[in-house]
């Protein structure tokens, strides 16, 4: 592919626009589970590569460079949100406690075997929904934490440390947010 | 012997913490202990421990850049696009 004008590259980035457009905005829908927030950031991900298509190697697909440059603006998306929303975990975690005064489950939150689980089940799109809904659940720190945590963001560590006094570790957090996760895919997916 | 099985017994709260924990590093080897002891007896905290391995291979999974995503389930409104080509014509 020579790219020598600026015709040959608004001819280039229309073709990328429509080949890997919907492709783009389908990932970054699952990601981020709102529709014009999505098609935002793949904005962006056009742009930037318009604007630094000096960095593009002819060596990787240009799929997989839009990707990559997809990822960190979701990475951004996230990293500004877990540093803006500090709330405190406790008012969300206590109310419905899962555990009872002597921290064995209670009754009704004792995990129930699940027959159904398959890593097929991300093909569903039925499910892709419920998922996404029980990640919308989560106070936007914490779902802002477990997703730069999958996303391979290194500095999630950092970023998640300071969010609340009780649980200052990445991985308290991540117990909680997977208490909700669990419970709420039960109810809504597996025992519905 | 009361005080032993004191110090190997985990509440459920703590299990499926330790669990967590394993993910980000190794345990102590009397958490490993502690831990294996009640996922033994707790059948609620067998399932948790699957259960949460399960989500977090779906996360992980989710997480990939979809280098080779079978067929894109949404697709970007014809609109949008010509606002996105619109948006790098002005560039």
């Amino acid at each position: 592919m020579e790219i020598n004008t600026e015709l040959d590259k608004h001819r280039v980035f229309t073709q990328w626009v429509n080949l890997f457009g919907d492709a783009l905005y389908s990932w970054a829908f699952h990601k981020i589970s709102d529709e014009a927030l999505a098609q935002d950031l793949v904005q962006e991900t056009f742009v930037a590569a318009y604007q630094n298509l000096a960095n593009f190697k002819e060596a990787s697909s240009p799929k997989t460079w839009l990707f990559g440059i997809l990822k960190n603006k979701i990475i951004d998306h996230y990293r500004f949100r877990a540093k803006r929303q500090s709330i405190s975990m406790d008012s969300f975690d206590e109310p419905t406690g899962w555990f009872d005064e002597n921290d064995q489950w209670k009754k009704e939150n004792r995990p129930q075997p699940w027959s159904t689980a398959d890593e097929h089940l991300l093909d569903n799109p039925e499910f892709e929904i419920i998922l996404g809904h029980c990640l919308g659940n989560l106070p936007l720190s914490w779902s802002a934490c477990v997703q730069l945590k999958y996303l391979g963001e290194k500095e999630t560590e950092e970023i998640c440390q300071h969010l609340n006094i009780t649980a200052s570790n990445l991985w308290q957090i991540l117990h909680r947010a997977k208490l909700h996760l669990r419970n709420c895919l039960e109810k809504n997916w597996f025992k519905a | 012997m009361m005080r032993l099985m004191n110090l190997l017994m985990l509440s459920c709260r703590k299990a499926t913490e330790l669990m967590e924990k394993k993910n980000r590093a190794p345990l102590k080897a009397l958490e490993t202990l502690q831990l294996f002891m009640h996922t033994r007896m707790c059948d609620a905290c067998t399932q948790y421990e699957k259960q949460s391995h399960f989500i977090d291979n779906l996360l992980k999974k989710q997480g990939n850049t979809p280098d080779n995503l079978q067929s894109p389930q949404k697709t970007l409104s014809d609109e949008a696009k010509a606002l996105i080509i619109r948006e790098l014509e002005k560039m």
